[in-house]
């Protein structure tokens, strides 16, 4: 199931802007590792589900994974063969918008090769460039 | 008493947005040295050797002097605070916090955990950072480059708290004594619901509105959301109904018929 809110203040939203980069979030804060963005664009509830579970699959039990992202915005679509006009379309999905800098994914207690190969993993699910950043890396 | 760094710094007399830019620009990052009994200095370090002394620092807590050409004697400082581009990784201000020798002052220090935990070892349990610095109170001279954590004795389910920690002489915790800063965790392990979402023969299989088959209904903690009913009848989430079904209430269905 992908992510969604369980409720929310305004049924749908505007499109708004992706336009700068990450001016939070893009720290590492919880864990050793992380997955950094380096493009921008919305991810979807469904992509950071399947990044979640390509991650937790490739640890086999261990570790401590943290999500940094949430999909809060709705994304609306028209339903097929329909004629313009009448009204903005039903929320079809939500997406969280990504902008580069942006950390999505932390990850602590295992070897920096399972977590290297976990995020590997787990980019080939995204729609955007990203780089693995160490708690290391990120103090030298 | 540890070593200490020296660092060669320049006095920096613009300040603001364009001169930084140019400062940068011209290899070197700027700096601001601030502390109780002085006034600020605006600064300039030279980025390849702030660099080198980044590395050679390894995240550990250090006392840096600095060595000013229009000045004859050293200014004790430490790192305050370092700010870098997220995604290049660049330097883009450094500020400086300058101590005296005799007086005691407030610093974060990384936490270093020691030995292998007895719940990793033997109970597959995950070691967990609560806290990977803590602020102390100390002379200069009694700064400690890292604070020590046994974790040895450390069982799954267990938590070092800051009043637990074992004292370091003329070094004193200024974090809440009931604060975790180590503790031994059960994995959050996947739970794999292949068999769960499996089609029941002779039930529909759970498809979206889309005709589209729908993903097991699990949540980011692993653990499933829904059970999914055979007759498609559960909840919209688990049935795979589109988000508008689910969140506000009083939103119209996502399956409106369309008008044509």
């Amino acid at each position: 199931m992908a992510l969604a809110p369980a409720r929310t203040k305004y049924r749908k939203s505007q499109k708004g802007s992706t336009a700068g980069n990450a001016k939070r979030g893009n720290v590492l804060s919880f864990g050793e590792f992380g997955l950094q963005s380096l493009t921008r664009g919305p991810m979807t509830g469904q992509q950071i589900e399947a990044a979640r579970v390509t991650i937790s699959r490739h640890l086999k039990r261990k570790g401590k994974l943290w999500i940094r992202v949430y999909p809060h915005k709705p994304v609306t679509k028209k339903p097929a063969e329909t004629r313009m006009g009448s009204g903005k379309g039903p929320v079809e999905y939500y997406v969280a918008i990504i902008k580069p800098g942006a950390i999505l994914f932390e990850l602590a207690g295992v070897p920096l090769t399972i977590a290297k190969e976990a995020f590997r993993l787990a980019d080939a699910k995204l729609p955007f460039h990203c780089r693995f950043i160490t708690r290391e890396s990120a103090a030298a | 008493m540890q070593n200490k760094l020296t660092l060669n710094v320049t006095p920096r007399a613009q300040t603001g947005r364009s001169a930084s830019r140019r400062t940068r620009k011209a290899g070197q990052i700027p700096a601001i040295l601030y502390g109780k009994h002085t006034a600020p200095e605006t600064l300039a370090i030279d980025s390849a050797e702030f660099v080198r002394l980044r590395k050679s620092v390894a995240g550990r807590a250090l006392l840096i002097e600095l060595a000013r050409p229009d000045k004859s004697d050293r200014a004790l400082s430490f790192l305050q605070e370092i700010q870098r581009d997220p995604i290049t990784d660049r330097y883009l201000h450094v500020d400086l916090h300058e101590v005296k020798a005799d007086e005691k002052f407030e610093i974060l220090v990384p936490v270093q955990t020691v030995g292998e935990s007895f719940g990793v070892k033997n109970q597959s349990g995950v070691l967990e950072m609560a806290a990977h610095t803590l602020r102390i109170r100390c002379l200069p001279k009694d700064l400690p480059t890292v604070i020590p954590v046994d974790v040895t004795e450390l069982k799954v389910g267990e938590t070092i708290k800051v009043a637990e920690l074992k004292p370091i002489p003329g070094v004193e915790f200024r974090d809440v004594k009931g604060q975790p800063v180590v503790a031994c965790v059960e994995p959050v392990g996947e739970i794999v619901q292949e068999v769960a979402a499996a089609p029941v023969e002779g039930a529909a299989p759970a498809v979206g509105a889309d005709g589209k088959p729908v993903a097991p209904a699990v949540g980011a903690d692993g653990k499933p959301v829904a059970a999914p009913a055979a007759d498609g009848k559960a909840a919209a989430p688990a049935a795979g109904a589109k988000p508008a079904a689910a969140p506000a209430a009083g939103a119209k269905p996502a399956a409106a018929p369309a008008k044509k």
